[in-house]
């Protein structure tokens, strides 16, 4: 009951940012020992342009690197 | 007479020195402009030699560079989607458990359950700016689960894997996200919110750490554990199940899921940052549908004053079977007392009753410290707990345990 009243008073102030908290028992978010910054080891990514459908005549396949929206390049864990 | 040619002649002496001092300085300039065209002509040389060595270090470059490229290896896997990730990720998490039972010590080499050693695979491809699909396949392998190990059964032996999850989610920014397969229910980590920093070493499921350790009666071992004793109530776990999550709202997130063999559960999150302020929070009802307990009221709570590092965590829970309840409290301290990570400190309290029969009772305190090396995804921890039990109107002898190990991220 107390933490609800918490909880809502707090939701109710004006300075509120979203905030993902981690979760425990996941695996954390941050760096990791071998994959550095990111992680995770990225086998492979797509170009992620997502605005144009992809040319036809371009070569597929291509490994291209880094511009996935970056919510999904470095999200550190799925919520559900 | 003499007088009047002293005069001249020093007139003529004063001429003839005059011109000799101009002679030498012409020779002065002539020697000077020689030395100065000598070594412009030796700057000139310099500098051809330095475009020369120029040239051939771009050369070298270009040949190095070409080299290079051409021992490097193809891509092995490419993909012919342009808008997808595939990528792997994981942990190794070990700690050694000393155990006193009361009747004696013993050393375990366990797998800390708190977060157990994994690894997984996590795809997704991004349909467009508000749509994506996923897939979560997440392996656990567990070598002596904390858990598990007993004083009669120390070695568990070869290590297992179990699936953790195996899902597809389908992310939608407006309509929310819609997971399918084995995964966490909507309950999972509801009575696990905790922002203390220490929660791989100790947080509200006490029985993690040493839930198989047998409590001692009359210097003999019962067959009631750890994990008969205490329970966080934290919902209905991993299960195979359809789930939805509800965008979030003001940092509120309403969850709800239907799993297999007629259970479901439902839950209500929230977070919020408010400048030194991090708060987070979870309640869920969860219907186990066993029998004799068709509900699961559970929930927690934690707060973290960022500038001092000082922070709250809470935990409660109910459940209908014997009326079993929990209770959990935790206070730490998150220190920048060096440069490579924070480091982290708690202290929590615990009480459960009524989980193994309707007598038993279960206290225990715990406290823990947690050291960060931030770059290098590890952490270092270590911590003690006490625990008391007493089941079927029998009071049994404590168990302590010292806890040290590492989690590494890799």
């Amino acid at each position: 009951m107390v933490a609800s009243v918490v909880v809502l008073g707090l939701a109710g102030c004006g300075s509120y940012e979203p905030f993902d908290p981690p979760v425990a028992g996941e695996i954390p978010p941050g760096p990791g020992l071998f994959s550095g910054p990111s992680g995770e080891f990225v086998i492979f990514r797509g170009g992620g342009t997502v605005e144009p459908p992809p040319d036809e005549t371009e070569t597929k396949g291509s490994v291209k690197e880094g511009v996935l929206p970056a919510d999904t390049a470095n999200r550190p864990d799925r919520a559900p | 007479m003499q007088a009047r040619l002293l005069p001249i002649a020093s007139l003529l002496a004063a001429t003839m020195a005059s011109h000799g001092a101009l002679a030498q300085s012409s020779e002065e300039v002539d020697l000077l402009r020689q030395q100065i065209e000598a070594q412009q002509r030796q700057l000139e040389a310099m500098q051809e030699r330095l475009d020369e060595l120029q040239r051939q270090t771009e050369a070298a470059t270009d040949t190095a560079r070409e080299a290079a490229e051409a021992a490097a290896p193809e891509a092995v896997i490419e993909s012919g989607e342009e808008r997808i990730k595939l990528s792997i990720s994981g942990q190794v998490n070990r700690a050694v458990n000393i155990a006193d039972d009361g009747r004696r010590t013993k050393v375990y080499n366990v797998d800390n359950d708190n977060s157990s050693t994994r690894f997984r695979f996590d795809g997704e491809g991004t349909v467009n700016e508000e749509f994506s699909i996923g897939a979560l396949i997440e392996l656990e392998v567990q070598s002596n689960p904390s858990n598990e190990v007993s004083q009669e059964d120390e070695d568990t032996g070869t290590a297992t894997v179990n699936d953790r999850k195996a899902e597809v989610i389908f992310d939608h920014e407006r309509f929310g996200a819609l997971s399918l397969g084995q995964g966490s229910t909507a309950s999972d980590g509801t009575s696990e919110v905790d922002l203390s920093g220490t929660d791989v070493i100790g947080y509200s499921s006490i029985s993690d750490l040493a839930g198989g350790l047998l409590f001692v009666d009359s210097d003999e071992y019962t067959d009631v554990d750890i994990g008969d004793v205490f329970s966080n109530l934290d919902g209905l776990s991993r299960q195979d199940r359809i789930r939805y999550d509800t965008p979030e709202f003001a940092g509120f997130q309403l969850s709800g899921d239907v799993i297999s063999n007629q259970r479901y559960s439902t839950a209500l999150r929230w977070a919020g940052d408010f400048g030194d302020i991090e708060a987070a929070a979870a309640a869920a009802y969860s219907n186990p549908n066993d029998d004799g307990n068709d509900y699961i009221i559970n929930g927690s709570a934690s707060a973290l004053h960022k500038p001092s590092g000082l922070n709250l965590t809470v935990a409660a829970g109910t459940q209908d079977e014997q009326s079993a309840k929990t209770g959990y409290i935790k206070a730490g301290y998150i220190a920048e007392l060096v440069d490579i990570g924070s480091t982290n400190f708690s202290v929590d309290y615990g009480r459960d009753v009524n989980f193994n029969d309707s007598s038993s009772e279960g206290n225990t305190i715990g406290g823990f410290a947690v050291q960060n090396l931030a770059d290098f995804g590890t952490e270092f921890f270590t911590g003690v707990r006490w625990h008391e039990g007493q089941a079927d109107d029998n009071s049994f002898d404590d168990i302590w345990v010292l806890t040290f190990g590492s989690r590494v991220k890799f």
